[in-house]
């Protein structure tokens, strides 16, 4: 076993005992599908040349002592593929994810133990012990630390866990796929740490249904600063795919010209719904509600209703189907049913006996507390959004309504510095 | 109430919305002249006249090419500096970098709740009382997460720098005397002189600025093809900061130094602002020094913390509670109370306090350029946006320039009386 820290700078020499240089750098092929822990394949060795020398890794070199013997130095070079790791100049004090803590981390050191003929990358040191050992003040804290008996916290995860931060002088190309496989809150989570040109990049390689689950998730002025690092259409394409109200926050947040430029470019039946979600104030109802319910008509039989359900919601990618909103042929909101009672209730039978006529509405510009109010009052899993003449215009589901809530530090994502 | 709030909110959007065309060079700048610079340009101005004018012309220049480097590492790496620094230079170098800049963080947090006595001392509010009540105040307005709203409270109310613009003007100085002074450099080697030098350009060249402006930059995502934006953002904002620099100097000058008055509290510095403010010039001063002392008494431990964690990668946020980022809040914490705490101990002088810490400014200027200049030539990093010569030359120059004046400092200090 050995930390790349100490390797570094050793003395390297072939088997007869002659000096070769010294070591610059120690090479890995992460692509080698499935192994957890990637092999060396190569060493940059400088000596008095400008470039260090790529000396291909035989197998037979010993890494534990105090300077590197390779037993059979090849007289070719190492032909790089491109998609090598340089071990000190891409991972060592780099920033990376660490995807089962699910937060941004910094490499502190790099392990590196023999396993089978072949030595591994084993261990990416991320924790503190790491970092005193390289400053050279391990013994002195191991010291301190025994007497308070509480140990220097180290920390390690496998190479497998981590995904690089996306980063301009990172050439080779780490297949980004770890990442994806989280929940978008928990991907939302790591996001939160890194700068939103790093997040930018990480979003831009995501599919857009996945881009735009996870963009729901951070707050809308963060959103807006990521969007502006994107080009216009793929902003576009992925606003599109955000629910229209998470949308229209986001555009709201944004700098006019961009705004308008992203809206421009955005599929005209998605757009058509989000201007109008815009013309709302963000903290009343109509900047709360979407666009996405159900409704059926007042007088159909209940089969035909769970029929109609099960249509619209498909095609409206509805936010909920619980509550269903019986709307005349104007629009007007006449009442609403459970999707519960709906299935509970015989086929036949009209929806008139489950139908609630008097169901609790709140106007497009009654105030976020008012909303708040009413889905707590009445234990509401969504409270339809109404004008004047009572046109059924949204609805607020208890989702969006309980992000307004939430203790602040939840939410919030506080600008760095200012 | 409702109807209140909804008559408010309009004129704070519209507000907000005409700051947040301000960028962070702008921003930067404004916390600029902070405590210790306020008290440093007085002093230059009340002790030395008009004589140190020119320098000031030569720092507003090192101060953009500093800067503009400063925004040019931020937009084209997309990274902060103590990032960049860890990642290139790796862990001894950083944790030196890095605890160098705590140290002067420090001494700054230091100058800045000395400048919260001083101007609470003008108001007859003994130090005992307002130093912690205004670190307990400034420790939960980044706790509680408020600050965003109130920093635009704080760069609004600095305002009142531009009454040292109207102060200057109305104290009417010989202007054909203050122009030549702008273009006749005058150097003498003696340790007050020197120091005063020194001084001037570790306080408006402060080594936190340059942490702090990237991190704003990156934190806006600016790309490069707004680097020319962002250009004329830096060069405003540092011409801003020298300008009003240039005025403290010059209203001290004609005030103070005119009748040879020295500076030994900050109530003399108030005279300045006598030709504008008449009688009340000390309230106004006093609420100008207590507005920059807070705000960057706010700004200095949060932005340490944030340096400290970003280079060794521990959690960060104020969004964070202690158990998750221990050393973020622990750093920012000590900060602040260390800050007020070096404050209550017995002081002969807070001037003298606030001038000290910037002339460590000024001493350890000299690294942080030479760490910014490695990686801005940096190919790997910087790509084409690497230093050209001439421009490599003048920043190059400037660090030898600083060191030796650091040097001869030194000596000075060390052996009064050495040169002569």
């Amino acid at each position: 076993m050995a930390y790349l820290s100490e390797l570094l700078g050793r003395q390297v020499h072939d088997a007869k005992g002659t000096r070769i240089g010294t070591l610059d750098d120690v090479l890995i092929l992460p692509e080698t599908n499935g192994d957890p822990y990637p092999r060396i394949v190569a060493l940059a060795i400088r000596n008095r040349s400008h470039q260090p020398t790529l000396l291909p890794w035989g197998g037979t070199e010993d890494l534990a002592g105090n300077r590197i013997i390779l037993q059979r130095p090849s007289a070719t070079k190492y032909q790089a593929k491109g998609n090598e790791l340089f071990l000190n100049r891409d991972v060592m004090d780099k920033q990376v994810i660490d995807i089962h803590g699910a937060r941004v981390v910094r490499v502190n050191d790099l392990e590196l133990a023999k396993i089978g003929d072949d030595y591994r990358l084993v261990n990416v040191d991320i924790g503190l012990s790491g970092l005193l050992r390289r400053l050279g003040w391990e013994d002195a804290f191991e010291h301190l630390t025994e007497r308070f008996h509480r140990p220097v916290p180290s920390r390690s995860i496998c190479f497998n866990d981590l995904e690089f931060v996306p980063r301009g002088d990172l050439k080779v190309s780490v297949a980004r796929t770890k990442l994806r496989e989280l929940h978008p809150a928990d991907i939302a989570a790591i996001l939160e740490d890194m700068s939103p040109r790093e997040v930018g990049r990480l979003i831009h390689d995501m599919p857009d249904e996945k881009a735009a689950d996870v963009m729901e998730e951070l707050e809308p002025e963060f959103q807006a600063e990521v969007l502006r690092t994107l080009p216009d259409e793929r902003a576009a394409d992925i606003v599109e795919e955000m629910e229209p109200d998470e949308a229209a926050d986001v555009l709201q947040e944004m700098q006019e010209d961009k705004r308008a430029q992203v809206f421009n470019l955005m599929e005209p039946d998605e757009s058509v719904e989000v201007s109008a979600l815009l013309e709302h104030p963000k903290d009343t109802a109509g900047g709360l509600m979407t666009t996405k319910y159900v409704t059926v008509p007042p007088d159909i039989l209940t089969a035909d209703a769970l029929q109609r359900v099960r249509q619209e919601a498909l095609a409206k990618e509805a936010e909920t189907i619980y509550y269903v909103y019986v709307v005349d042929a104007e629009d007007h909101l006449v009442g609403v049913f459970s999707l519960s009672d709906l299935v509970l209730a015989s086929p036949e039978s009209p929806i008139h006996p489950i139908t609630h006529y008097k169901a609790k509405r709140v106007q497009v510009t009654a105030s976020r507390e008012d909303v708040l109010e009413l889905i707590a009052k009445y234990n509401l899993l969504a409270v339809p959004v109404v004008d004047e003449d009572n046109h059924l215009r949204g609805i607020v589901t208890a989702g969006d309504a309980l992000d307004l809530i939430l203790p602040e530090e939840w939410k919030i994502r506080l600008p760095r510095l200012f | 109430m409702p109807t209140l709030l909804r008559r408010i909110r309009p004129l704070r959007t519209r507000l907000l919305l005409l700051l947040s065309v301000v960028g962070p060079g702008i921003i930067t700048a404004n916390v600029d002249n902070d405590a210790g610079g306020i008290t440093t340009y007085s002093i230059a101005g009340a002790h030395f006249g008009y004589s140190l004018l020119w320098l000031l012309a030569l720092v507003a220049l090192a101060l953009i090419i500093v800067q503009e480097m400063s925004a040019r590492l931020g937009i084209v790496t997309g990274k902060g500096l103590a990032d960049l620094i860890r990642e290139s230079f790796g862990v001894r170098a950083t944790a030196w970098i890095i605890g160098i800049v705590v140290f002067a963080n420090l001494a700054n947090t230091v100058s800045e709740f000395a400048g919260v006595a001083a101007s609470m001392e003008i108001f007859c509010v003994n130090k005992y009382v307002s130093v912690p009540l205004v670190a307990l105040g400034v420790w939960l307005l980044i706790v509680k997460g408020s600050y965003k709203f109130v920093e635009r409270i704080f760069l609004v109310a600095s305002a009142i720098y531009f009454s040292y613009v109207l102060s200057g003007v109305l104290a009417n100085p010989p202007w054909d005397k203050v122009f030549q002074a702008v273009h006749t450099p005058t150097f003498h080697v003696e340790a007050g002189y020197v120091t005063i030098f020194v001084t001037v350009i570790g306080t408006t060249i402060a080594p936190w600025m340059q942490f702090y402006q990237q991190a704003s930059i990156v934190d806006k995502g600016l790309k490069v093809n707004e680097l020319g934006y962002e250009r004329v953002d830096v060069i405003v904002g540092s011409l801003f900061a020298v300008l009003v620099a240039a005025f403290i100097t010059i209203a001290c000058a004609a005030t103070l130094f005119a009748n040879g008055i020295r500076i030994e509290t900050a109530k003399d510095a108030a005279l300045a602002l006598k030709p504008l403010a008449g009688q009340y010039a000390a309230t106004l001063f006093a609420l100008g020094l207590l507005n920059a002392s807070v705000f960057s008494a706010a700004i200095l431990p949060l932005s340490t913390a944030y340096v400290v964690c970003e280079a060794f990668g521990w959690e960060m946020g104020v969004s964070r509670d202690w158990k998750d980022a221990p050393v973020f809040f622990a750093v920012y914490t000590a900060l602040i109370v260390l800050g007020a705490a070096i404050i209550l101990l017995p002081i002969r002088s807070l001037v003298e306090m606030m001038l000290a810490s910037q002339t460590l400014n000024g001493v350890l200027l000299p690294i942080i350029l030479i760490a910014m200049l490695k990686l801005i030539n940096d190919k790997r990093l910087m790509g084409e946006y690497v230093n050209g010569r001439g421009f490599n030359v003048i920043a190059w120059t400037m660090v030898i320039a600083l060191i030796a004046l650091t040097a001869i400092l030194v000596v000075t200090s060390l052996f009064p009386g050495v040169f002569r």
